[in-house]
This record gives structure tokens, sequence and C-alpha cells, in this order.
């Protein structure tokens, strides 16, 4: 029962916050789109007119000209939603967002040549999630690994290491250490595609095609786990080596319980999620340094799609992969809060938590 | 607290701030940019920054070539960047004509050839119908002598003209004419008029081979440049004549495909990174300390409520909300900072929040609140001595965040377009596929100043940590 209200409150929680930051982004973005649909409207109707049945009567009369042209804007207007205040237009496009119905783009198309934007983004979405998932289990073993040595050896050299190396990591631009990785492993060293997902034209064949695609992504997964897994082994490390001065490790070693099980018996289980806690954050902001390194390694994901989106300037898209974002970080943070839900039995037996 | 016990705190404080090697060294580095931040008008030319946008503005610099020093560890000697100055100069009249003659000499000891050949001068010029005639020559090193090119100078206006000579048909004509009399017939009926370098025929020994990447031999020696110009009427003047030979080889970290000074937009892009770090991270850190604190003393139902709002901010994804906002706005470096700091409090605010509350119990609070403070009195005098080292090494420890975020945002093309700064630098390498190119000049420099200035903070930040919460001190 406690597992369960811990859950829905939790999903209410996503829920709220993805409202509250779609609304904010139809906000924002309300006053810009509505000039430009105003300047395409203006478009339209400049290229109706030269119809050459109009021009005829326009030529001799100008009044039906104006008269016409009137009409027509309020046509568009009306059709485009343009005559409503500008509040409800921000409600009605929110919630357009929110049913992921989020019109055409302008110029970008997905693989199948389709130009409606969900479709161009759900095509990218898997992409991205493939690459981020893939980085974050690999992370999460090696940072657990380490992070759990170094607190057994507190003060050793692996741990002063460790430590050293978080340190540094902690400020590299994941993007700009995966440009390093293709100037050394693709220029210099001619090892590793600097790009894509797969080759062109990719293989023939489905394990070929796997095996292609996980060949294109060394480079990009050993660029986020490099520049990753030193600061979630620091974490662990800590919350570990916190957990190691508490009165119950005493107790069980003093009653004879192995290291080993004294650590992964007791230690671990209780350092499980203040390790989680710490560790939502370090992956929330690793996914954004993922997607712009995506741009870099030529990963059509989201994160490219921004990148195209942004130099087109095609609005949609863009409207569009941020709701997608969003919806991809609160999703990423929900599933977090469950898996710390199943570690903390406080949550499990319903005992008052912090939700 | 009284100035003497600030100052006796102070001195404590840096006496065991000296025994943090880790803190010492942040603070060298953070020293290093903070003098190239101050000093960036002196150590870089004062308008680079302003001009970063502005393509003719370096136009006088070669295209995409690594740095200087580069030279010291290739057996292949590049060419550098040199602007010459004239020899020799020499003035006719010829009735209505004025022939102005310039000698320059060039020094060619290179095992690579330069890129470009530009000239600089100064016309005035009262007919635009009439517009100077420039008639260039070379005499090489083994005697003999090649016609550049004779071409007309922009007839209209005063001030500095700049004549891209190798990149005009005529040079490249006369150069591959001279170049056919020595070259095998078979070879040069072959070859791809496109791939045919003039700047390699010029600077190679005459004989088979010299239109040919692989074939061409660098002729070293004095190379005189004779530059005659012509002007048709007695009133034109023409001044300052400079020749530039374009290097491969460039300062003192190479330039990009606009030929943009690289050193130049490191520099004065430390002071955007430093100030958005800084400031940013200030702000944030006010801003939750103070909300954290007021929730802490409150308690009950609006901390409750205040708690649910950090909540929700907190879960706001930052940057997709950001790229839509700069998209849009196209905001300045101070909006930028404001934008950064609006969705980032909450986490110093649930620190200082959870802080508070231990603090609240204190017996100490409990006297001042039975002898009659208010609450404002008790957040001031009581609460915020105790948080406020806490307050430092949060402000050093989120410097680096920001200046990521700042650098990712740039990377994307947003932010101040005003200003350089290192993310624009590597938005513009990723651009122009630098790092396909191997272009590693472009590329390093930059990304190692975010790092390094992250880091100086992120050391810093953890020996202020050490020293100031002497919890941390035993892990």
């Amino acid at each position: 029962m406690g597992y369960g209200r811990y859950i829905v409150v939790r999903v209410l929680n996503a829920l709220l916050v993805l409202v509250i930051a779609v609304f904010l982004v139809s906000l924002i973005f309300s006053s810009v789109a509505d000039r430009e649909l105003r300047a395409q409207i203006e478009e339209q109707i400049a290229a109706q007119m030269k119809n050459p049945e109009l021009l005829k009567i326009f030529s001799v009369n100008k009044t039906a000209r104006d008269i016409w042209y009137q009409t027509q804007k309020e046509i568009l207007y009306k059709r485009y939603g343009l005559d409503r205040p500008l509040l409800q237009r921000v409600m009605s496009r929110a919630i357009d967002q929110l049913k992921l119905d989020m019109g055409k783009s302008h110029t970008l198309r997905s693989a199948t040549g389709s130009s409606d934007v969900s479709r161009i983004i759900l095509e990218a979405l898997p992409r991205t999630i493939l690459l981020f998932t893939t980085a974050t289990i690999i992370v999460t073993i090696i940072g657990l690994i380490l992070g759990l040595k170094a607190a057994q050896r507190a003060g050793s050299m692996l741990d002063k290491s460790l430590s050293i190396f978080a340190l540094i990591t902690y400020s590299f631009p994941m993007w700009w250490v995966g440009m390093l990785a293709i100037i050394l492993f693709s220029y210099y060293l001619d090892l590793l595609p600097s790009g894509g997902m797969t080759s062109i034209p990719p293989p023939e064949g489905t394990l070929e095609r796997i095996a292609d695609i996980i060949y294109h992504m060394i480079l990009p997964v050993s660029t986020a786990v490099l520049v990753s897994f030193g600061g979630w082994a620091y974490t662990a490390r800590s919350v570990v080596l916190s957990q190691f001065q508490e009165d119950y490790v005493m107790a069980a070693r003093a009653k004879g319980v192995p290291e080993r099980k004294v650590l992964y018996k007791h230690v671990l289980r209780a350092a499980a999620p203040p390790i989680v806690t710490m560790m939502v954050f370090g992956l929330l902001g690793s996914l954004g340094g993922a997607m712009i390194s995506e741009i870099v390694f030529n990963w059509p994901g989201m994160g490219r799609l921004y990148w195209i989106a942004l130099q087109e300037h095609d609005v949609p898209v863009l409207l569009g992969n941020t709701t997608f974002s969003i919806i991809l970080y609160l999703a990423s943070l929900v599933i977090m809060d469950l898996i710390y839900g199943l570690l903390d039995p406080r949550v499990k037996v319903g005992a008052q938590v912090a939700v | 607290m009284r100035w003497e016990d600030f100052k006796a705190s102070l001195s404590d404080f840096w006496f065991e701030f000296r025994r943090e090697k880790s803190g010492i060294v942040g603070m060298v580095i953070l020293i290093f940019f903070i003098v190239l931040a101050v000093f960036a008008p002196y150590i870089a030319p004062a308008d680079a920054s302003a001009h970063w946008r502005d393509v003719p503005y370096w136009q006088n610099l070669p295209r995409a070539v690594p740095p200087a020093w580069t030279n010291v560890f290739s057996t292949k000697k590049k060419p550098p960047h040199l602007i010459l100055q004239p020899a020799s100069t020499d003035v006719r009249q010829m009735g209505q004509i004025t022939e102005n003659t310039f000698v320059f000499e060039y020094d060619f000891t290179y095992d690579d050839y330069p890129t470009d050949l530009m000239l600089l001068i100064s016309a005035n010029i009262t007919d635009p119908a009439k517009p100077p005639t420039l008639v260039l020559t070379a005499t090489r090193p083994d005697g003999t002598t090649v016609d550049l090119v004779s071409t007309k100078l922009a007839g209209s206006g005063v001030g500095e003209q700049r004549l891209l000579i190798s990149s005009l048909k005529d040079f490249k004509a006369r150069l591959v004419g001279f170049a056919r009399e020595y070259e095998n017939p078979e070879v040069a009926s072959t070859l791809e008029y496109q791939l045919i370098d003039p700047m390699r025929i010029l600077f190679s020994e005459a004989k088979e081979g010299i239109m040919t990447a692989k074939g061409a031999a660098p002729l070293k020696g004095k190379y005189v440049f004779t530059a005659k110009v012509y002007t048709f009427n007695p009133a034109d003047e023409i001044s300052e004549p400079k020749l530039v030979m374009a290097g491969k080889v460039y300062g003192l970290l190479g330039t990009d495909t606009l030929r943009r000074d690289l050193f130049s937009g490191l520099v004065w892009g430390t002071r955007v990174s430093l100030a958005v770090g800084i400031v940013s991270s200030v702000l944030t850190t006010l801003i939750g300390v103070i909300y954290g604190v007021a929730s802490a003393y409150f308690g009950g139902w609006t901390d409750e409520a205040m708690q649910r709002v950090a909540e929700i901010v907190a879960s706001i994804p930052v940057l997709p909300l950001l790229i839509i906002i700069f998209e849009f706005y196209k905001p300045t470096i101070w909006p930028v900072i404001i934008l950064m700091t609006l969705f980032s409090w909450p986490g110093t605010n649930k620190v200082v929040r959870s802080m508070g509350f231990q603090l609240k119990e204190m017996q100490y609070v409990e006297a001042a609140r039975a002898l009659g403070a208010g609450g404002r009195w008790i957040i001031l005098r009581h609460m915020m001595p105790q948080i406020l080292p806490y307050v430092f090494a949060s402000i050093a420890l989120g410097v680096p965040g920001y200046v990521l975020l700042e650098a990712g945002l740039s990377f994307l093309g947003l932010g101040d377009v005003s200003r350089v700064t290192w993310g624009q630098i590597l938005h513009d390498a990723q651009g122009s596929a630098a790092a396909l190119n191997g272009m590693w000049w472009w590329v390093v420099p930059p990304g190692l100043a975010i790092a390094m200035l992250g880091l100086s903070f992120a050391l810093l930040g953890s020996a202020l940590n050490k020293i100031l919460s002497p919890k941390m001190r035993t892990l």
C-alpha cells in the first residue's frame, strides 16, 4: 500500500510539473510565434492575389481589392486562432502540446518524408534513449564498483586518484570531450567512425545492422562514461564512507560478520537510497550534456534535432522537441523515484517519508 | 561580529587554507583567469571582441592555420605570417601619370609555402572613373622574373584597400604559364587546373614537378617583389603599401576558417565565462539561502508550501526551457545570468533549510526569542553567521555548473551574440567540422579553458568545504 501511494504521488507531481513547464514554454513562445504566423498569413494572401482572374478585377476596382484582402485576413486569422485573446491561445497551444498534437514542421522532414512534428521527434526519441540509457547503465556499474572499492580503502592511492579524477571531470563539457575523441580516434588514429548511427549505406541483415549501430555507439558512449563515472564513483564513495562510521557497522563487525557481508548486506542496503537521491541530479544534468554531445557525434537523436531546428529556425520542431525533452526528463525523474521507493524500506511500509 | 573577530577568523582561515594544496592550486588557476579577463584589452587587440563577427576585420590573417609554436615540434618549417614593409619607394611623374614603385624583400627559408599573398594599400582617388593600376612582378632567387598580376585597384573612396592577389585568376594563369615551361608536358596536360596551387609554383624550384604537390621543391632565398602603382591624376595619393605573406602558422593559438585570431577570442571569452559563472552562482546561492532560511524559520504550513514550490522549480528541466527562451528573446549577457539563476536556486534552499531547522532548535535561538527578539533579528544575527561558511563553499562549487551551462547554450548558437564566448568559438568549430578535419588548435583551447575555470572553482570549493565544515574533515 505504501509503495502504491508513493508512486501515485510522484507521478502526479511529475504531471503537475509537466503542465507548468509546458504552459511556460507556450507562453514564452506565443508572442514570437504569433508574429511569425502573421507574416506567413500576409505571404499566403499575397500569393493568392497573384491569381490572374483576381488581378483582372482588382485592376479595375481598387476598393474590391481592399475588401477582399481584409476578408481573407479575417478568415485566416480565425482559422489560425489569432482572433482570440493571448491567454486563451497560450492555453490551447499548451493543451495541443500535451496531446502531442504539434502541427507541421517548416522545413524538417522525418526519414519517411513526413512533416508531422511529433513523428519527426518520435523518430529521434528512441535513439536518444538508446544512447543515454546505455551510457547510464555502464556509468552506474563502473561508478558503484569503483566507489565501493575506494570507500573500503579510504585514503589509498585508488581513493585519492578517484577523488582527483572526479574533481577534474566534474567541470569537463561532455560534448567538448566528444570533439577531442573524434580528433584522436577518428582523425589521427582512424579507428572509429566520427559520427552517425549507421554506416552509409547500412549493412544487410539484422545482426550486421545491430553490430554496426554498436560500432557507431562506441565513441559517444565512452565519452559519456569517461566524463561521468568519476563523479558517480565519488558520490557512492562519500555515502558509503559516512555509513561506515555508523554504530550498526561497528556492531556487525563486533559480532564477527565478515567484512564482505558487512559491506554488501548492511552498508550498501542503507547507503542505496541516498546514493540514488544524489545521483538523480547527476543523471539529469548529464541528460543535457548527452543531448548536446549528439550534435558532435552527429547522432540523429533529439539533441541533434535541436541543432538542426535552431539552424533552420524551424519553430514547431523546436517547440515539440522541448515538450518531449521535458517529458523525457520528468520520466527519468519518476523512474529514479521508483527505484528509490524500492530501495528505501520506509516507503514500502508507508512510514512518514519526505515524498 | 566585531572587526577584530573578523580579522582573527580571517587569519585563522588563511592559516588553514594554506595547507590545502588543492585549494592553492585552484586559487592560482583562478588568479590566472582573472588576470586574463582584467587585462584582456592589453593582452589581445582591444576591439577584437566587438569585431568577432565582423568578417572583413580579420581578413589580413591567414585562414585556418595552426599556432606558430607548432614549428618547434616539426621538422618541416612552415612560413609564419609576415607583413612586409617596402624596402624602397620611388615616385616618377610621367605627364598626367604617376608611377609609384614599391620594392618588397622576402626571405623565404621554409619547407612549406605561404597560403596567400595580399597587398594592403591606402589610396586617395579623386576620379572614380580613372582607378589606379597595379603591376606586380617577382624576382626569384634563381634570377627568373615572373609577372604576377596587372590589375585595377578599386577606383573610389579613401582609406586602406585590400587586394587578395593570390585568388586573382590572372595571378594563377600567369604562374601556371610560367610553370609550363619547366613541367613535363604530359604531366601538365593531365593536371586538373583547380588543384594547382599558384603560391606553390611561385616559391618552388623551376624544374620538372613544379606543378604538382609531390614534385615541387621549395626554392629558398630572397624574393624581391616590385609593385608599380600607376595613378592617372596628379592629385591622387598612394601610401602605406604593405605586402602580406599569409603564413601556414599564426600567433599563439592559430586562426579559424574565418581568419579570426583564436588567441584573441580565448582571452576575451574569459570575461564572459567568469562573469556568468560567478554572478550566477552568487545570485543563486543568495536566493537559495534566503528562501531556505525563511522556510525553516517560519516552519509549518508556510514551510510546506515554500518547499512544494521549490520542488516544482527544481524538477523543471532547465536546458530545454532556456533553449526556447534564448531562441525567441536573444538575450544579452545580464538577462542570460538572471534566466539561469531563476531555475537553479532550489538545491541551495534544500540544504540551508535543513541547517536552519537544526539551528532553530538551538538554545541560544530560543534564548533570543525569549528575550523578545524578532524574526529578522534572529535570522540575521543568530542563524546567518552559522550558515555563511556553507554559503561560500556553495558559491564556489556552483560556478562550474554555470560555466558549463553558458558554454552549452553558446555551443548551440544561443546566448549573447555581441561578444565572443568560449562556447561560441566551439560552436563555430562544430559548424566548420573542425574536429573532423583535425583542427585541434580550434577545439582544444576553448574547451580546456572551460574545464580549467570549472576545475579552479571546484578545487576552491572542496578546500573551503574541508576547512569550514569540520565534519567533512574526517571523511
